[in-house]
């Protein structure tokens, strides 16, 4: 990040084709949004980069990181623009940038510095409630709705940029920047949903004896790792085998809600792809001295078929695991 | 542990071989190309021009106040008590530079009126953009007539004449923008007589055809 902000205001734009040169706030400004613009198309994309291919996982448990990162960015383009733009205004500089441009009544030159305080200030918050605490605080369901709003500030900045930046200057380049960025964010999140719902279609069939479903045969089950079956109405289980024995808990991991069945079971734990948060195998509990619990499910064999009963036990609920032998 | 062959987790400070290539490669190509975008994005920045073609250059006659920003009170019109003020702005948007000693002085001053907003300016030329030196000019104004007001940001009255133009580099939409104080000691020394008008450093060489008559 360093580095392009230097390389920007360095290097590429004595190269530009400028009468003049232009300020050095000026560029600074600029490369301070720009910037904050690719950082916050590159955190959206890992995602669903990583639904699609596990290769990428590394890179989303360093996401929260770059989305600070990418916060502290957009600071520094909006310090830029209020030192520049209004540190020598009559009336507050805040109140001067919101009362700047008050054009609202037409599409083109309509005022685009709102956007960007918005999309800014979601940023903000994102970033100041990034920190575990929060998720402790707000729950991970609500922190999780809450950092969803991660795409309203992207589609605030694209229409920042696009009334703003890209109608004063015209500059193609950064047009087909932020559409390639829309095509990308858009396209890979597209993707992702449908291989989600490919796999979501398939629901476990019923066993003979309601309400048991079948999970698959034993031999779909390989060890040290996990099997997602999906579910009609509820949330998908996680069924793992271990050391001879099968257990299954919530699909969802207590942290962030990331897809357990896709992770392992390592020291005996099964363990999250996403953050590596870890569970006991028979009761869902994380080993002291953490405190999150999953549900549990009912496991039992039938004619050489695994059958999940799908009503979920209490979080914590102590289920023995099921001896394949 | 066969898990670490092919699975990451955060904590174990270990990057799977099976990832490690292609989680190495991913990384490289979009630094890579982060960094080419920045260099492309700075490169094709719009040309904000070299000041040509914004108006009909100006030269204008009054007492120069240096702070809190500089700016040139004019003689006040025919059934006026006070004259108006004119923002002097520099190349882009900072102050022009000028000697301190000029401040309460009657000054010459040539270059382009702005409007910003109701705020008139007049955009001098800057020495650091190859400005033409400075040459010497006479004004009748002298402070007293020009009922020199104290310094203020409040909006003064438009001046008819003057055409309105946006300075190079400045965005289209940016109302009640103002120069950014940043005086440097100019050419000039010395204190001028009271009464004569001193050309600043951003004046034109020889006599401007467009002096405006206000």
């Amino acid at each position: 990040m360093l580095l392009y902000l230097a390389l920007y205001q360095l290097i590429g734009a004595r190269f530009a084709a400028a009468t003049l040169p232009v300020d050095a706030p000026t560029l600074a400004m600029k490369a301070f949004g720009n910037c904050t613009f690719l950082l916050l198309t590159i955190v959206l994309c890992i995602g669903p980069l990583a639904r699609l291919d596990p290769r990428f996982l590394p890179l989303l448990s360093n996401r929260r990181h770059f989305g600070v990162i990418t916060c502290a960015v957009a600071a520094g383009h909006a310090l830029q623009v209020l030192d520049w733009y209004f540190a020598f205004s009559p009336t507050p500089a805040l109140v001067a940038l919101l009362a700047a441009d008050a054009g609202f009544g037409q599409l083109a030159g309509f005022p685009f510095i709102p956007f960007g305080i918005a999309a800014f200030f979601i940023l903000l918050v994102l970033a100041a409630t990034s920190h575990d605490f929060w998720l402790a605080f707000l729950t991970p369901a609500l922190w999780k709705a809450l950092h969803l709003a991660i795409y309203a500030a992207y589609a605030l900045a694209v229409l920042h940029v696009a009334m703003g930046p890209l109608q004063d200057d015209g500059n193609t380049l950064l047009g087909m920047v932020v559409a390639a960025s829309v095509v990308l964010v858009a396209g890979l999140h597209c993707a992702a949903a449908a291989l989600q719902r490919r796999r979501d279609a398939a629901t476990a069939p019923p066993a003979t004896e309601p309400p048991w479903l079948v999970a698959g045969p034993i031999a779909a089950f390989a060890e040290g790792r996990g099997v997602v079956v999906p579910l009609a109405d509820a949330e998908a289980v996680a069924i793992f085998r271990h050391q001879g024995h099968l257990s299954a808990v919530s699909n969802l991991c207590a942290h962030q809600n990331g897809p357990l069945g896709e992770g392992r079971v390592i020291d005996g734990c099964i363990t999250c792809p996403w953050h590596g948060f870890q569970y006991q195998l028979a009761d869902g509990c994380a080993p002291p001295p953490y405190t999150e619990k999953l549900a549990t499910y009912r496991l039992r064999l039938h004619h050489g078929q695994v059958l999940l009963d799908p009503r979920p036990n209490p979080p914590g609920t102590y289920v023995p695991p099921l001896a394949l032998t | 542990m066969p898990w670490r062959q092919d699975f990451f987790v955060g904590w174990a400070g270990h990057l799977p071989t099976a990832q490690a290539a292609a989680i190495r490669a991913v990384v490289a190509s979009a630094v890579t190309i982060f960094l080419l975008l920045g260099l492309a994005l700075a490169r094709s920045g719009p040309d904000p021009g070299g000041g040509d073609g914004i108006g009909d250059e100006v030269t204008l006659r009054g007492v120069l106040t240096a702070r809190p920003y500089p700016t040139l009170t004019l003689p006040p019109a025919p059934g006026a008590t006070v004259g108006r003020t004119i923002m002097l702005a520099g190349g882009g948007k900072t102050a022009p530079p000028f000697d301190p000693a000029l401040d309460g002085q009657p000054v010459a001053a040539t270059g382009y009126m702005l409007r910003r907003g109701v705020l008139d300016m007049l955009q001098v030329g800057d020495p650091s953009y190859g400005a033409s030196p400075a040459r010497s000019a006479t004004a009748s104004a002298t402070p007293a007539q020009c009922g020199r007001a104290p310094a203020s940001p409040t909006a003064p009255a438009p001046i008819s004449a003057s055409p309105v133009a946006r300075p190079p580099g400045t965005p289209r939409r940016s109302a009640g923008l103002l120069p950014r104080p940043q005086p440097r000691r100019g050419a000039l020394t010395g204190r001028p007589a009271l009464g004569k008008a001193r050309a600043l450093p951003w004046t034109h060489q020889g006599p401007s055809p467009w002096t405006l008559n206000i």
